[in-house]
């Protein structure tokens, strides 16, 4: 059995469908009042949330002349919107570059982050971390702009090509901190027990660190995805051939520029009123990303198991 | 539809436009401005180039206003060719160029015969990049940065493009264009001199300029929402603020909903109201040679007052300070039936997919009639009219050293500017002859399939086609708007005196001007602040630099 | 240093990417100190020392930038920033999985949709015309049109920022939370704390570093509050009360050319960031905690 393992049989799994369902004997069940208000103000919340998406959904589906009431419904019902974008391929190869430049960014940048976290997670030890460290944290206070990140682009050969989409936006400081925080909560004795079975740093990352970090990895590696699939504005600088567009811009020319998409790929139709296909390319850019979190929401449910023994 | 360039000037246009439109900007700068500022305006040692007109087409109505593009009704009885062989001989020259667009992408060159077939009708590999418009200011830095300016540039008005010309960034064109010269480039010769002029600068032509009508919308009104107020057409402020209230009554157009007039304070309706009582355009000119702003003017004054006098009445959708950056959206509240009051390019409004036919579809009943501007007092109204060139198109001054290139590089610019009714400007909107249209009564008819349109529309907006009003599906639509609507409206037209004018001040200026203008007039239009608060706006323009930029124009008026 | 190898090899690739993508570029800073050509490059342009900054901090546009956007960041710090955390802790405190996933789900929805569609869903919701307007005249109180309200704007924009970000923000603090162990509770409920002193006792402290993590750096950015929402919703409410440094530098610097008022307003938000985050760190060392470094 390996360090961790022995440690996991000491502590209760905290697993939220388990200790929900067989609830815990520590936990009473709250006064009806306070339930009460707690569901109200959820119910407040989940509708503040809702309303404008269920609008914006509606309104993807309203045919010319409808109007919105209130109930949301448009008078008049039509797919139009969406056969009108769907149909041109224009926005289905946005989608598709989009999808690529998010998987291969999101593994690399995951990969990068988690390494330079944990080697920089004990500044006492490694002679220069610490300085790496404050390296780190500089960059996220000074950016340079604009032009000299073009530049820079431009000298590596990476303009217009979808890796310039991908590799300058490689690590987020932020997300760097995020998780170096998380591995520096691990328990010191796990870790020293596996170098005292003479584990090295390389077996005690693979092996301890990360196992025992689902949890933030996949926190972080949500915030990388969906980093990725919105990114739009390197897009707009860094990309000159429009089939590498990423589907942001394609939603953005379309829905701030209200260009006439839908009369290039249905001529001589009845074009939908262009707030319907801004709201139906939104709708359709916005839902792969939203597919996301259900599978990174089960990280969270499996419930991992960090004791931080402090105090 | 089309590109829609005027809308997309800032709602503060006129300011902006007075000031920004060919300023240099200058950091820490002190007697060197003079300098700069007059080097800029001198004019005098240009040869201009010659004037030649485009051929004359049946039916076809040219008018004699300045500022009003001819009207064509049916193309010519032969579509000929306006140049002799092709720009280029060598299909394999790369030519790269960095240009402008408000249309979608066209397809790459791999699968996108109109190109291909382009690049065979102009003898070169022509290679352009087209930026939509809100990445443009973003991209024109950081293509010159990044050290290789393309062979053709657009230039659009602006500091940062007066600064690429400073720089040397692009090519004098008045040597190769000078004079007779041009007509080696005889559709270049089609551009009026006037514009030429206009567009001149730092004793140079760096470009070719690009048509702009002095008055490119057109307002159009719900005329029968007037009829059924018992009302018609306002012929004076007074009766337009009536209207407007009266169509704002609730129930009084259509029952259980209100509707609004305007949409928003958009520039263009500002310039509505402007153009009611003769509003300077910038500023004013007077007799002695000094200028006026025309927030220093009593004809805003009382234009504001008006503004203020509507928003109250309630003659603007409530949410008119909100939208007024968003043309698209108030422009959906008149298709759908909300307001009563929009604008647009002719090509906006017209064709099968026009803006007219999009509202017919969602209002059947509304009948859509020009609204010009009433006057006030029984005098003409004033519309502040724009430039008369949109856009220079520039030439690389790198290219230009090699004199065979640049032969090439203005062939090309000659192939775009072919006059209407050419094989060349027919191919440029509507394909190739039998593959793209057929001509059927004089009138094109598309039979090209979606792809080629939107091949067509991703890559033709190349800064030259000459500026004209043509609809095939409405052929006497382009005479009449004529008629009825810009001659009147640019015959009495106020100009911009210093609309090609360079202050290395005003654009430094200008963005902070445009802030405290934007300021003031939310206030005093919303009724926050009483109109007196004009004194108060006045001072602090003045205070910010206001009088600084009024010296150097009335320095470059003297020496021009 | 042998037993440090590993540690380097894993620290070399992410090195390399910030020394080649953040501090080769950081050169470009020079341009502040410029009256700069994007033609003439940074070799070409004139060096004009430091009259970009004072150009920045005696103009009284940039003036008045900087006073918004300190108001809207604190704004945001007292009332955007802990949202998140309380209503991680609502949700923290149901019983029912199903309604947490299901919350969870839907409060992060907004996270992903741009600030032009939000900002004109909220227009049509609010707005003149809208419904909310309309409820208003029906009671009587007249229209009012939230969103062209200069005086209650900088609270208009704190609560769309909250709406947008609250969902994704409790993200963190859900992953905080989890990895508090259970026992600690079993304890504190053995010592009859009710649900209230539980979570003062065991859930706060333990999202405590985390909690201290993110206000750290959120002081570093201070001075940007946001860009795109703002610049969308000028118009309405006029320059003045809206205006914060990133709009100010875009107008200035990217619309009207002037890079070098641009890059020094950047040197001057890295400086004043970096000095809030050494003093921010230092109090969180002595409050106990890891601080950012």
């Amino acid at each position: 059995m390996t360090t961790a393992e022995t440690t996991e049989h000491h502590r209760t799994p905290r697993k939220l469908g388990l200790s929900r369902e067989r609830r815990a004997i520590w936990e009473g069940r709250p006064s009806l009042p306070v339930r009460a208000l707690k569901i109200i103000i959820i119910a407040a919340i989940v509708i503040i949330m809702l309303y404008p998406f269920a609008s914006m959904i509606m309104q993807s589906f309203a045919g010319f002349g409808a109007n919105m009431r209130a109930t949301l419904i448009p008078s008049k019902f039509t797919l139009d919107a969406y056969r009108s974008i769907l149909g041109g391929g224009i926005v289905t190869r946005a989608m598709m570059v989009s999808a690529f430049i998010t998987i291969v960014g999101t593994a690399i940048a995951v990969v990068l982050t988690t390494t330079l976290a944990y080697s920089l997670t004990r500044t006492k030890d490694v002679p220069g971390s610490k300085v790496v460290l404050y390296l780190v944290l500089f960059t996220m206070l000074f950016s340079a702009g604009i032009i000299p990140n073009y530049l820079l682009v431009k000298e590596l050969g990476l303009l217009d090509s979808y890796w310039s989409l991908i590799i300058p936006t490689a690590i987020s400081a932020f997300n760097m901190v995020v998780i170096r925080n998380f591995f520096m909560q691990i328990p010191g004795e796990l870790i020293e027990s596996a170098r005292v079975d003479g584990a090295s740093d390389l077996a005690i990352f693979a092996r301890i660190i990360l196992p025992l970090s689902k949890a933030p990895i996949a926190v972080i590696t949500l915030f990388y995805a969906v980093g990725y699939w919105n990114s739009f504005f390197n897009a707009l600088i860094y990309i000159n051939s429009p089939e590498k567009y990423p589907i942001q811009i394609v939603l953005n020319r379309y829905v701030l520029m209200g260009s006439p998409l839908d009369q290039i790929q249905n001529p001589g139709g009845v074009a939908p009123p262009p707030v319907s296909i801004q709201m139906a390319v939104v709708v359709v850019a916005t839902i792969p990303i939203l597919l996301v979190y259900p599978f990174a929401q089960k990280y969270f449910a499996k419930g991992v198991l960090t004791g931080a023994i402090k105090g | 539809m089309s590109s829609e360039h005027t809308s997309r000037l800032s709602r503060r246009s006129l300011l902006a436009a007075a000031g920004a439109a060919t300023a240099t900007a200058a950091v820490g700068c002190s007697s060197k401005s003079g300098g700069a500022a007059s080097k800029a305006n001198d004019k005098s040692k240009i040869s201009w180039p010659h004037y030649v007109e485009p051929p004359t087409v049946p039916d076809a109505y040219v008018s004699k206003v300045k500022g009003v593009s001819p009207a064509y009704t049916r193309l010519p009885d032969t579509i000929e060719k306006s140049t002799d062989g092709k720009p280029g001989s060598d299909p394999s020259m790369k030519i790269t160029s960095l240009q402008i667009t408000w249309a979608t992408p066209a397809a790459p060159y791999d699968k996108n015969p109109f190109w291909q077939e382009l690049n065979k009708r102009l003898g070169v590999d022509y290679r352009p990049t087209f930026v939509p418009a809100d990445a443009w200011k973003a991209k024109f830095a950081t293509t010159l940065a990044g050290g290789s300016v393309p062979d053709i540039l657009m230039l659009t008005r602006g500091a940062d493009s007066n600064r690429a010309i400073k720089d040397g960034a692009v090519a004098d064109l008045s040597e190769v264009l000078g004079g007779d010269k041009i007509k080696e480039y005889p559709n270049l010769a089609n551009i009026p001199t006037f514009e030429w002029k206009d567009s001149a600068i730092y004793g140079g032509l760096y470009g070719t300029p690009m048509d702009s009508m002095y008055i490119i919308p057109e307002f159009k009104y719900r005329a029968d929402w007037a009829k059924k107020v018992g009302m018609s057409a306002p012929t004076s402020p007074d009766e337009l603020i009536a209207l407007g209230k009266e169509i704002s009554k609730p129930g009084a157009i259509e029952k259980g909903k209100t509707k609004y007039l305007m949409g928003a304070w958009t520039a263009n309706n500002i310039h509505f109201i402007y153009a009611m009582y003769r509003v300077p355009n910038g500023w004013r000119l007077e007799d002695d040679g000094s200028l006026t702003n025309t927030i220093e003017s009593d004809e805003y004054e009382t234009a504001m007052e008006t503004m203020a006098k509507m928003w109250k009445a309630g003659c603007l959708h409530p949410d008119g300070f909100a939208l007024s950056e968003q043309g698209a959206k108030v422009r959906g509240m008149f298709s759908s039936g909300t307001i009563g009051f929009t604008d647009g390019s002719f090509s906006f409004w017209q064709g099968p997919q026009g803006f007219i036919e999009q509202t017919m579809k969602a209002q059947p009943k509304a009948k859509l009639d020009f609204l010009l501007p009433p006057g006030s007092d029984g005098n003409d109204p004033g519309f502040p009219s724009g430039p008369s060139w949109y856009l220079r198109t520039a030439i690389s001054a790198e290219a230009a050293k090699d004199k065979d290139k640049l032969h090439v590089l203005l062939g090309m610019l000659n192939f775009f500017r072919a006059p209407f009714g050419s094989e060349e400007f027919m191919f440029m909107r509507y394909g190739a002859e039998g593959t793209g249209y057929k001509v059927k009564n004089h009138l094109p008819v598309m039979i090209g399939d979606s792809k080629l349109v939107a091949n067509i529309a991703g890559l033709n907006y190349n800064g030259e086609g000459p500026s004209l009003l043509f609809e095939p599906s409405d052929p006497q639509a382009s005479v009449k708007a004529t008629k009825e609507y810009h001659e009147p409206l640019s015959k009495t037209c106020v100009p911009n005196p210093v609309a090609n004018l360079d202050s290395p001040s005003s654009d430094k200026l200008s963005a902070s001007l445009e802030q405290l203008d934007n300021t003031y007039f939310n206030d005093i239009v919303s009724g926050k602040k009483p109109i007196s608060a004009l004194k108060e706006y006045r001072a602090a323009w003045k205070k910010a630099g206001g009088d600084k930029i009024r010296r150097e124009y009335q320095d470059a008026l003297a020496k021009n | 240093m042998r037993r440090s190898g590993w540690m380097y090899a894993l620290m070399l690739p992410g090195l390399v990417y910030f020394i080649v993508f953040h501090y080769v570029p950081l050169a470009g800073n020079a341009v502040a100190f410029q009256d700069y050509s994007p033609f003439l490059g940074v070799q070409g342009s004139d060096w004009v020392g430091w009259s970009n900054f004072v150009a920045l901090l005696t103009d009284p546009q940039a003036i008045n930038a900087i006073k918004n956007t300190l108001i809207v960041s604190l704004l945001q710090i007292v009332f955007a920033f802990p949202a998140p955390i309380l209503l991680a802790l609502l949700l923290n405190s149901l019983l029912s999985t199903k309604i947490t996933r299901f919350v969870q789900s839907v409060v992060y929805l907004p996270h992903f949709i741009s600030w032009v569609i939000i900002v004109s869903i909220w227009q049509d919701v609010l707005g003149g015309a809208g419904p909310v307007s309309e409820l208003f005249a029906s009671l009587g109180l007249g229209h009012i049109n939230i969103m062209t309200n200069p005086d209650t704007f900088k609270i208009l924009i704190t609560s769309q920022v909250i709406w947008k970000d609250i969902g994704w923000g409790t993200i963190i603090y859900f992953a905080a939370m989890l990895s508090i162990p259970t026992d600690l509770y079993e304890s504190a409920a053995c010592d009859c704390a009710g649900p209230l002193r539980r979570m003062w006792h065991v859930t706060l402290p333990g999202i405590l570093p985390v909690t201290l993590l993110l206000l750290i750096i959120r002081l570093g950015h201070v001075l940007s509050v946001g860009f795109e929402q703002i610049i969308l919703q000028q118009p309405a409410v006029g320059v003045q009360v809206s205006d914060v440094l990133d709009t100010f530098v875009y107008n200035r610097g990217l619309v009207g050319g002037d890079w070098g008022i641009a890059t020094a307003a950047g040197l001057v938000k890295g400086v004043i960031g970096t000095a809030l985050v050494l003093g921010a760190n230092k109090l969180a060392k002595r409050a106990g905690t890891e601080g950012l470094f």
